[in-house]
């Protein structure tokens, strides 16, 4: 692959953002956390609720503004010419894809420098760890927008994109909380085969609660699974294992990226 | 030895699946066999829905042939290398409007796999070449439709392609743009350059093209020069106009 190509993409990505005011949106969703960070009294959880804003709100924030790219690079109008290039069509939609991702790192990593100077000078507290949020939410944003980079090379349709990127992002929350409450409840009436299947799930998809909690143990000095009883249960079994459980997540986005490169690669234009 | 030809169908059929689950088909070309020669103008005529657009998109790798071989400047298409020797312009595409008519071609130069050098110099030229270099600057959004066509054909030409694909260039096009196209495609063809023009303006085809297909519901109607086609099926050989041998050709085919 062309390394002058991928730069291309990239940067015609940016540009993109700048033209459409996705850029200044973002940086706009910035500035309203810096804001929020004075508005809001100081606590224990002050940091943890700029970490878990930015993971939930911001990660979804993010996935609306960016759905639009990769539809319009696929529409039939927009593409013809393009893919009448020598340049192979998986190249093209990773460079897109990593154009994306380049323009969302660079406001995940604003947000969470700007959120903690704000934090910082309104509690006068300056934890490091609060920087675990920026790969945390990188690789969630990596997870769920190869998905919906998958549904936009097959539908070729922007709200198709957003509707579906968020149902699949509740659907992974709830099969990670569910998975949980199934091993910490020890729920006899799951069969072993349902159980089989909660477990093969969890660890194929992405975990966007594990995530979570891993950022809360991280600037917490209390670890949940001693703030709450039941999460307790599945760290005691020796049921969460956040190490493993973040690098399976991120075999996810390249798993479905290359799915959206082979259907591409097979689309029929 | 004799040049490989710069384009080849061999028994192309092409079916089209259509519905949610792809169970009805539609064959939009069927078993359709020509080459287009080096340093030929070749047009491809037929009524809406005949099968040229399709054609050309086998030609580009951009569908896959159902039945047959297409081969693309002597390779068969699945090999992507010589659409680097391609140029394509088609009617209504929507470039990026966010860039400039400058960084449009230098971007697309790039996807081209041409040096970025080699683009910065040939830019100013093909800028001027099709009228717009005083417009260099200026985000496509600015641009009228028939600009849009103009920077289509000169993203068509920074390769400098040895073989031209047009599909409908003149769409929105005003007197001093179709005169740009028709020495465009002189020019390639003085080059030893081929040309493949789909069009619908039959003055034009009579102008240029050394020889002609008819498609007529994806199969092939005709194949020859202008010239054979006006005689044909008139008494006495009698020259008529393009408009009526072709109809003529259509009310055959529907038979």
């Amino acid at each position: 692959m062309s390394l002058a190509v991928l730069r291309w993409l990239v940067a015609d990505t940016l540009r993109q953002s700048l033209w459409s005011g996705v850029f200044w949106l973002m940086l706009g969703v910035t500035a309203a956390g810096v804001l929020a960070c004075f508005a809001v009294p100081a606590s224990e959880a002050h940091f943890l609720i700029g970490g878990v804003g930015a993971n939930i709100i911001g990660l979804l924030l993010g996935l609306t503004f960016t759905a639009g790219v990769l539809p319009s690079f696929v529409d039939p109008n927009a593409a013809l010419i393009l893919l009448a290039k020598p340049v192979r069509r998986w190249q093209l939609l990773l460079g897109k894809f990593l154009g994306v991702m380049a323009l969302f790192a660079l406001h995940a990593a604003l947000f969470v420098l700007a959120t903690w100077l704000a934090l910082g000078a309104a509690t006068g507290r300056w934890p490091g760890a609060y920087f675990v949020a920026l790969p945390i939410l990188l690789m969630n944003f990596a997870c769920f927008f190869s998905f919906s980079a998958l549904l936009a090379v097959t539908t070729r349709n922007v709200a198709a994109c957003v509707v579906g990127t968020f149902l699949f992002w509740f659907l992974c929350l709830l099969m990670n909380l569910g998975r949980h409450a199934v091993i910490a409840y020890e729920m006899e009436q799951f069969s072993s085969a349902s159980r089989f299947i909660a477990e093969a799930a969890y660890w194929m998809m992405p975990k966007p609660a594990d995530a979570l909690v891993v950022m809360h143990d991280a600037l917490l000095a209390e670890p949940l699974a001693l703030r709450d009883a039941d999460f307790a249960k599945v760290v005691n079994k020796g049921e969460y294992r956040p190490n493993l459980s973040l690098a399976a997540s991120l075999i996810f986005p390249f798993v479905v990226t290359a799915l959206a490169a082979y259907e591409l690669e097979s689309t029929e234009y | 030895m004799t040049a490989l030809p710069a384009a080849e169908f061999i028994n192309v059929a092409k079916d089209y699946r259509l519905g949610l689950i792809h169970r009805r088909t539609l064959r939009a070309v069927a078993g359709v066999s020509f080459r287009v020669e080096r340093g030929e103008v070749f047009g491809l005529l037929g009524p809406n829905r005949a099968g040229k657009t399709t054609l050309v998109k086998l030609l580009l790798s951009l569908c896959r042939p159902s039945a047959g071989d297409v081969h693309r400047l002597g390779q068969p298409v699945r090999d992507r290398s010589t659409l680097g020797r391609v140029g394509y312009v088609h009617e209504n595409h929507a470039f990026p409007r966010y860039l400039s008519a400058e960084s449009l071609l230098a971007y697309y130069g790039a996807l081209t796999l041409i040096p970025y050098e080699v683009v910065r110099e040939r830019v100013p030229k093909l800028l001027e070449r099709v009228g717009l270099a005083d417009r260099a600057g200026d985000v496509v959004a600015s641009f009228s439709k028939g600009m849009i066509q103009r920077l289509g054909l000169a993203q068509a030409l920074l390769n400098e392609p040895d073989l031209l694909v047009l599909d409908e260039p003149n769409e929105g096009l005003d007197l001093v743009g179709r005169r740009v196209v028709a020495d465009i495609i002189r020019e390639q063809r003085e080059k030893g350059r081929s040309v493949i023009l789909v069009s619908h303006v039959l003055h034009e085809v009579e102008q240029l093209c050394d020889r002609v297909a008819v498609l007529q519901a994806g199969k092939l109607a005709y194949l020859g020069t202008v010239n054979e086609l006006t005689r044909r099926g008139s008494p006495e050989g009698k020259v008529q106009s393009l408009e009526t041998a072709l109809l003529a050709i259509y009310q055959r085919a529907g038979q």
